[in-house]
Parts: C-alpha cells; sequence; structure tokens
C-alpha cells in the first residue's frame, strides 16, 4: 500500500512548480565547480594533463570524440557533406550553435553545461522532497521526530541540494570527462534539462531535451517512460495516458529536427540518421572502452554478429519495465537515478562521465545507503578500477608487456561491480520503503489503538499500552516485535500481522500481494 | 473518528483503503485555467504541423541543390601496373611499369589504391650498375624507383593466377589489403600491362601466358560483381592490339601499342647500363603525359596536354612513324565518347562531383595553386614559375573546391533554431 503513494486529500498546500534553490550555498558550489573546470581547462601548466584525456579512451568514445565533432564544423562551415566520412557520429543539431561560439570558447561551453548539470541535481534534489514523500517517509521515531528540512541524511552526511552540486561538481571522474572535450557532456546536459523539466511538470521541453540526447546517444531514449512518470508525479495528470504522450511527443520532436536536417541544413535524413543512432545500435567502431561490447564483439563470427548486436542492445531496455513497475509509481526520480547506472553500464560506448552522473545522482537518495549490503565490495572495486584501468591500458598499448585480457578483464570488473552497486540501490529502497510503511502503519495502528481504548475493551491478547509499543518499534530493525514478559503469560496472543516479519526474507512479490 | 495522521500516512488506513489514488481537481494542478488538457494536446498538435510546414517551405521553394553528388559518378581511382617480365634484359618493361607508376601517383592517385607487380627486381639486379636504381631515360637521372615506391606483387609472385585473383579478388581470407584490388562500382581503374605478348597471349615469367579470352572473362566478371565503373586497359607489347580483343564488358577503353603482326619496339639504349630503358609506346605515353599537371590548366606548349585534356587529346598524340607500330584504340564499349574523357579520370585522383571543366566552360582558376612536390623531368617545356609563381597560400586543387570556412550557414541555422525554441516557447504556454 505504501505504493499507492500520497494520498489524494492531501493537506499540503498547492504550490506552484517548485523553484529551484537558489541558495548562496548552491551558487558557491556551482562557483568552485566551474572554476575548477575552467582551471583545467585553460591553464598551461596542465596541457599534458588535457592532451591525454582528451585522447584517452576511458574519457572519450568514437562517437563523443571532439576531435570529431571539430572535423564536423569544418565540413559544416564549408558547406560540405557532412556525414560522407565514417568520423562523425554527432547529430547535427549542435553544430550551429558551437559554430557561432568560437573555438576557443567551447571548453568554457562545456563547462559551463557541465556546472548547469550539477545545478539540475541540485534542482532534482530539491524537488524530490515534494514529488517523492515515500522515499523519504521516517522509517522510525527517531526520523520523524527530526526536521529534515531540505536535508537527506545519508552517509553521515547532510545532502542539502549544494552538497548533491559539489559532490557532482568534484567528482574527478566528471571533471576528466569535462577536461576531455567530452561530447557526453552535452549529451548529459540534455539528460538533466529533460529531467528537471519533468519534474516541473513541462512536458514538451522535457521530450525536447531528451530526444537531443537521444539524437547524440541512443540510450536516453529509455528514460522516456521514467520522465513522463516524473512529470506525472508534478503535475498528478492521470497515469494512463502519460508514457504513451510523452513516447508521442519524442517522436514529434524527432520529426520536427529531422525535417530541420532535410530542410533547412539540406543534410540527407537517411545519412544522418544512420550515422548517428545506426552507428550507436549496429556498434561498427570496436576500439577499446569502458564497456563490454568491443571485446566480445571482436571474437565474434561474423554469421552471429547480427544475433549479438541484437542482444546486448536490447539489454539495457530489458531492466526498464520490472523497475519502472516496483518504483516507477512512487519514485519515478529514483527509477531515473538507477537507470542512469544501468545505461552507463550497458551502452554500446560508455565513458567516465556516464558513470559520473549516476554517481552524482546517488546522493538524492543517500537515506537508503544505510540498507545497502555490499558497500564494501562496491568501494573497492571503485578503487581497483579506478588504479588499473590506466594501468591496463599503458601495459598493454605503451609497454606491450599485457595484451587486450587485462584491459578486458577490468571492464567485467567494473560492470560486475556496477551492477552490484544497482542491485544495492535497488534492494535498499526496497528495504526503506518497507519500513517506513511498516512503521505508518503502526503508527496508525498505535493511534487506533490508543483511541479504541477509551471507547472498547482491549481485545484479548492485542496490544498492550501504546508507549509500550512505541518503546518496541524502535528496536525493530527488520525483527518481529517481541513479545513483553506481560504477553508472555497471555494464551491467545494474536500474532503481530505478516508485515512484521524479518524483511529480509521477504521477496518483494509478497509486499504486494498483501496490499 | 480518526486521529488526524500526517497526510502522507492516509494511504495506509484501512478506510482508504479501498479508496483509488486520484488528484482533486484543485489542488496541485498547474494552473491552465479554462484549457483543458484535450485542448492542450490539440494545439500541440497544430504547433508541430505549423513548424513542420514552416520547416519544409524552403525545399517546396527552391529547386533541389544543384549541388547535389551525381549519384552515378566515380568517386576512387585505382590503378593496376603489371610487368611481366624476368631477366635483366627486361629491363624495360619495368621501366615501363616504374614510369606509370610515378605518373599516377604523380597525378594524385595514392599508394593503397596502386597495385604494383613488378615480375623481377631490376634496381637490385648484380648486373645494375646503378644500384638501387631503375631509370627511364639515358640522359637524365632520374630515379624511377626511389625510396617511396611501394611494390605489391614481386618476384614470382606475379602470376596469371594472382592477377587473374586480384582482378576478380576471389581471394583466400587473410590476403593483406595492400595484395588486393578494393575496388567498388564507383571505381575507375588503369590496368597498365608490359611486357612480352604475341597474339592473344600475354606471356608471364617467361613460364605461362595469360590470354586474351581469359582477360575478358576477369572484366566481365568484375563488371557482373560491379567492381567498376570504368576500366582503361593500357598494353605495351608486341601484337598488343590482339590482347583486348575479346573484351565484352561494358565502359572498357584499350589501348594497344602495336596491331596483330607487329612488334612493339624499344625506345632507346642506355650504354652504361647496357640494356634498353624505354619501350616507345611508354615514352609516347610519358611524353604526353609529362606535361600535364595538377597546377596547371593551361597548355604547356602548343597542341600539349594539360589537366583538362581528353583521352582522344592523348591518343592522338601517338605517331606511328615514332612508334614504328600501329596503335589501337578501342572504345566501341565504353558509355561516354573519347573526347569527353578526361586523362586525369584515370590517371588520377578524382573526388565526389569531379568535373574537369572542358573547353566552352573552361575556368580560369585563381593562382592559388599548389606546385606539384615530384621533381618533374625537364624534357618537355613547363609552365615557368612566373605563371604559377602568384600562388600565396598553399591550397589543395582538385575538382571539389574547398572554399574558406564561411559562418553565414551557422547563423542562420541557429536563427532558425531560436525561432523553432520559439514556437515551442509558445506552445507551452498556451
Amino acid at each position: 500500500m505504501s505504493e499507492r503513494g500520497p494520498a489524494p486529500a492531501a493537506a499540503v498546500p498547492p504550490t506552484s512548480t517548485p523553484r529551484p534553490p537558489t541558495s548562496r550555498n548552491l551558487a558557491a558550489a556551482l562557483t568552485v565547480g566551474a572554476a575548477v573546470r575552467l582551471a583545467l581547462q585553460y591553464a598551461p601548466a596542465v596541457t599534458a594533463l588535457r592532451t591525454t584525456a582528451q585522447s584517452s579512451i576511458l574519457t572519450t568514445t568514437p562517437l563523443t570524440r571532439w576531435s570529431r565533432i571539430q572535423e564536423a564544423l569544418y565540413l559544416y562551415n564549408r558547406g560540405l557533406p557532412l556525414y560522407d566520412n565514417a568520423l562523425v557520429h554527432q547529430p547535427p543539431i549542435l553544430l550551429p550553435l558551437l559554430s557561432v561560439i568560437p573555438a576557443s570558447m567551447h571548453p568554457l561551453l562545456l563547462t559551463v553545461i557541465d556546472t548547469a548539470v550539477a545545478a539540475g541535481l541540485a534542482t532534482l534534489a530539491h524537488r524530490q522532497r515534494e514529488l517523492e514523500p515515500a522515499a523519504h517517509a521516517p522509517v522510525d521515531a527517531d526520523e520523524e521526530q527530526k526536521d529534515p528540512g531540505a536535508k537527506i541524511q545519508g552517509g553521515g552526511v547532510a545532502w542539502t541540494p549544494a552538497a548533491v552540486a559539489l559532490a557532482y561538481l568534484l567528482n574527478p571522474l566528471s571533471i576528466l570527462s569535462c577536461i576531455a572535450m567530452d561530447a557526453g557532456v552535452i549529451e548529459r546536459g540534455a539528460m538533466m534539462a529533460a529531467a528537471v523539466f519533468a519534474s516541473g511538470g513541462d512536458s514538451i521541453w522535457a521530450s525536447g531535451a531528451i530526444t537531443v540526447a537521444f539524437q547524440m546517444g541512443f540510450y536516453p531514449v529509455a528514460l522516456a517512460p521514467i520522465l513522463a512518470l516524473i512529470q506525472r508525479r508534478a503535475t498528478h495528470l492521470s497515469a494512463f495516458g502519460v508514457i504513451p504522450a510523452v513516447i508521442i511527443s519524442i517522436l514529434m520532436w524527432n520529426i520536427i529536427f529531422y525535417t530541420f536536417y532535410t530542410n533547412v541544413m539540406d543534410l540527407d535524413g537517411m545519412a544522418v540518421f544512420k550515422a548517428t543512432t545506426g552507428f550507436v545500435l549496429s556498434v561498427p567502431d570496436l576500439q577499446p572502452n569502458l564497456g563490454i561490447f568491443w571485446y566480445l564483439l571482436t571474437e565474434v563470427f561474423d554469421h552471429f554478429r547480427g544475433f549479438f548486436v541484437m542482444v546486448f542492445q536490447l539489454h539495457p531496455f530489458v531492466y526498464l519495465a520490472p523497475i519502472i513497475m516496483r518504483f516507477g509509481r512512487e519514485t519515478p526520480i529514483f527509477c531515473l537515478t538507477v537507470y542512469t547506472g544501468v545505461l552507463a553500464t550497458l551502452k554500446a560506448y560508455p565513458t567516465v562521465g556516464d558513470y559520473a552522473l549516476w554517481l552524482g545522482l546517488l546522493p538524492l537518495y543517500a537515506s537508503t545507503w544505510k540498507y545497502f549490503r555490499y558497500p564494501f565490495i562496491t568501494a573497492n572495486v571503485a578503487v581497483y578500477c579506478a588504479f588499473l584501468f590506466p594501468i591496463m591500458h599503458a601495459l598493454w598499448t605503451r609497454f606491450a608487456s599485457g595484451n587486450a585480457n587485462f584491459f578486458y578483464a577490468l571492464t567485467l570488473v567494473l560492470v560486475l561491480g556496477a551492477t552490484v552497486l544497482q542491485a544495492d540501490c535497488l534492494h535498499a529502497m526496497h528495504v526503506r520503503m518497507h519500513h517506513a510503511h511498516a512503521y505508518a502503519v503502526d503508527k496508525v495502528h498505535a493511534a487506533e489503538a490508543e483511541e479504541r481504548e477509551f471507547d472498547e475493551p482491549v481485545v484479548e491478547g492485542r496490544a498492550t499500552a501504546v508507549e509500550d509499543r512505541a518503546e518496541r518499534m524502535r528496536y525493530r530493525g527488520g525483527k518481529g516485535v517481541k513479545k513483553t514478559e506481560d504477553e508472555e503469560g497471555k494464551g491467545e496472543v494474536k500474532k503481530v500481522p505478516a508485515r512484521r516479519v524479518e524483511v529480509h526474507k521477504l521477496p518483494t512479490l509478497i509486499v504486494y500481494l498483501e496490499e | 473518528m480518526l486521529v488526524s495522521v500526517d497526510n502522507h500516512l492516509l494511504g495506509h488506513t484501512r478506510t482508504n483503503a479501498a479508496r483509488p489514488s486520484r488528484p482533486p481537481p484543485s489542488h496541485r494542478r498547474r494552473e491552465h485555467g479554462p484549457t483543458t488538457t484535450m485542448t492542450r494536446t490539440i494545439a500541440t498538435i497544430l504547433a508541430v504541423l505549423a513548424v513542420t510546414l514552416v520547416l519544409a517551405l524552403p525545399s517546396f521553394a527552391s529547386p533541389p541543390a544543384a549541388n547535389a553528388t551525381a549519384a552515378d559518378d566515380a568517386t576512387n581511382n585505382w590503378a593496376v601496373l603489371v610487368c611481366t617480365s624476368r631477366y635483366w634484359f627486361n629491363y624495360r618493361h619495368v621501366a615501363n611499369t616504374l614510369s606509370m607508376y610515378r605518373t599516377v601517383k604523380r597525378l594524385g592517385i595514392p599508394d593503397d589504391q596502386i597495385l604494383l607487380l613488378l615480375a623481377d627486381d631490376m634496381a637490385c639486379n648484380p648486373r645494375n650498375s646503378r644500384p638501387a636504381s631503375v631509370i627511364n631515360n639515358a640522359e637524365d637521372r632520374l630515379d624511377l624507383y626511389g625510396d617511396t615506391v611501394e611494390v605489391d606483387y614481386r618476384g614470382y609472385e606475379v602470376t596469371v593466377e594472382n592477377f587473374m585473383r586480384l582482378l576478380t579478388d576471389r581471394m583466400p581470407e587473410h590476403t593483406p589489403r595492400s595484395k588486393r584490388l578494393l575496388t567498388d562500382e564507383k571505381s575507375r581503374i588503369l590496368v597498365f600491362m608490359t611486357g612480352h605478348g604475341g597474339d592473344e597471349f600475354l606471356k608471364f615469367q617467361d613460364k605461362e601466358e595469360l590470354g586474351a579470352q581469359d582477360l575478358a572473362d576477369a572484366f566481365a566478371q568484375m563488371w557482373e560483381k560491379r567492381r567498376y565503373r570504368e576500366v582503361l586497359f593500357m598494353v605495351d607489347t608486341c601484337q598488343a592490339n590482339t590482347l583486348y580483343s575479346r573484351i565484352s564488358a561494358p565502359n572498357v577503353v584499350a589501348v594497344g601499342s602495336s596491331a596483330k603482326d607487329e612488334s612493339s619496339y624499344s625506345h632507346h639504349m642506355d650504354m652504361n647500363l647496357g640494356v634498353s630503358v624505354i619501350d616507345r609506346f611508354t615514352y609516347a605515353n610519358l611524353e604526353a603525359l609529362e606535361s600535364v599537371h595538377l597546377a596547371s590548366a593551361s597548355a604547356s606548349s602548343p597542341g600539349g596536354l594539360n589537366r583538362t585534356s581528353s583521352l582522344a587529346d592523348l591518343f592522338a598524340t601517338y605517331d606511328p612513324v615514332k612508334l614504328a607500330s600501329t596503335p589501337g584504340v578501342r572504345s566501341d564499349l565504353s558509355k561516354r565518347p573519347l573526347e569527353s574523357i578526361p586523362i586525369l579520370d584515370f590517371f588520377g585522383a578524382s573526388l565526389t562531383g569531379a568535373k574537369v571543366p572542358r573547353d566552352e566552360d573552361r575556368v580560369v582558376l585563381e593562382a592559388r595553386l599548389e606546385v606539384s612536390p615530384v621533381p618533374t623531368v625537364e624534357k618537355v617545356a613547363r609552365p615557368t614559375e612566373e605563371e604559377v609563381g602568384e600562388s600565396k597560400a598553399p591550397r589543395p586543387v582538385g575538382p571539389v573546391k574547398v572554399g574558406p570556412a564561411s559562418s553565414w550557414r551557422a547563423y542562420l541555422h541557429a536563427a532558425a533554431l531560436a525561432g523553432l525554441v520559439g514556437i515551442m516557447s509558445f506552445v507551452t504556454l498556451v
């Protein structure tokens, strides 16, 4: 029943679309992040770092490398065909703006976009408190008495929106991605813009932004249903028509963009599609990267290649339905968080920036971190991968004393660790919601019992004094409430309802069925 | 009856358990006023149609862009240069082939797309008094072998079987790319063969023969497999005209150095080497082609060739008296008349949409042209330095003119995008 969400007859005063937080902390965080990036992008002292990052396969891919966008700009400015080569894989929608902005200011543009991503994260963090009460429902009396304000407590840190933004901005993965001039920065900017628009209730701009992200790399289209659900929570429209409406909106935006390409920009629409979406779908370029596609596809026999590519591309979309069914109604921003991680792990050409965005979204649900089962494993995997990826790549390519398998093994380890973390996130949110639900039920039972105490005789075996119950709720920790000595002697002690059974043993389905 | 509990716990109460979760009609809806969702949907669809119509207008108004790529024009050039003779006294055949190699490389065909087959190694022959070099003219000291020659098939690899496999691409899977003719249906191929030949055959390696019918079959297969757009087949052997007599595949222009029962002769001998260094037919071709430069559009000498000359012009320079044989041309299979096939279509590299200007629309090119980087032979009078001296900035010259960067396109498209954003904002305000 907790999935049914907050009551229709909400006593919350009707507010307009929540404004993004404009606190000084947030401004300071954004400034610090932007300053770090600008310093690293323009300072002559770190030119070697920039050069390494811009050509590293960990931070850039054939899809997103900036040198290819420069090639596209060169061709675009001279009216030459953009997609006759096998280099350019970004959509032409970027080119007018990048052409108007001088090339020396392109790093500044990427910094601005990255900072906007951080601001979007802060906005999501702020809006999430109103949009997803189920994720913040108190799990015990301690939490309820605390006034959380705008903070999300988790990991020992109070995650204000400014803290969320700062965590993303100071994440070395996102800094590296920005310095490497990766077009994925723009893609992630579009994804975050779509999420922010959706959480504000704007379906048209949300689908427009996600269409830009979809044209840049194909996978953001999987976020469309999640954005629909976020928008639904923001505007409380009925669930029936929202997901098809968003899909139709995305189709509409694609039609608009492709009409723009073919008529205003004089391009061949089919060539654009084949070079952008077709490239990501057919994975012809097997340069090593953080993902798991390249090694498997180099080995596969040609007559099986189509089948394998199809299965690999189907894989990221398989998890969409279950996650939405479980968490979509109550906590669609959590679905977005988890799915960003799923996409980062399972896409064809991932970079460290994709993981940076996912890690940036995790603090939104810091209150679930205490229910993680494998934090040690995931933290270690993160550290191993961070150190060993460059080392193994250098061993393979520079020193010729290793081979591709060293590097490939690390991609497997990374996927394993990331998957464990994603499963942990899902489990932790499930447990938390379950605890919150159980706590709320207990509260209501206690309230009713307190009321009934004065009207009816106490049913045999039922609750002792309200205070006892309240006290025992503190020690729940997933186990059933132990009977006090008073109750021991009573005969037909009415057992506590099944939902108090130890949570870790409860499969999810039972939680559903009992509603 | 119930104590008032927090709103987000109301869903857990048993009394509310049966009530479906629906939002109240008044709260938390965006303040749209009288418009409903249906109206917004219709307005959105209409706006989309309007936007699409506006964006599609330019295509109704203007004719299709004139600079569209001609879909059936060739886009890449290949050359297959074969010397089939072995032994030191056949030095001139290797010199023939290397001279053609140098010419096509000078005129733009990249090494990746030149397949050079030399049956013997003259440069490192122990009888070569100029080790590691091959010359084609006794007077000048132009070294054809040089440092940048790339021989793809050498020595005993030049066999009839390999040549046929090369043409038809029936190669084992692991054959390296440098040994394959990776042409497609938009390729123009120059096939130049030299050696000893006879009536409808060409001798390979003093051991085997390539027959005219085999050659014709190879071209037919290539056509069936769409491996070329046009072929120029040039043969410099005795009785060369008989070798192309059986070709039936379309789009093949064939040139031979001598007719049936005629021999082709060598041109001159180098006294230091002790062998003939060039054949007359190839010498005639080189004499004409040496005046062709990518950089110059004007004739180097009256009646000479330049980059705009056609194959007909080239064949017209053959003098049967000087050649001591009757060269033959076969153009019945070609869809284009020889007058309208530019030399650079086969001897140079063509780019997309290549249209070398002909006489009637000859363009006076600006002087910003690039001088050919390969040192040219001083045999024929070249355009003097003053004519090409005005070139300041070296710019690549070719059939496609790469203009300077102009940002009007970017501003136009950016403005269009801004207009699009404006229209959609208007829609969202509805």
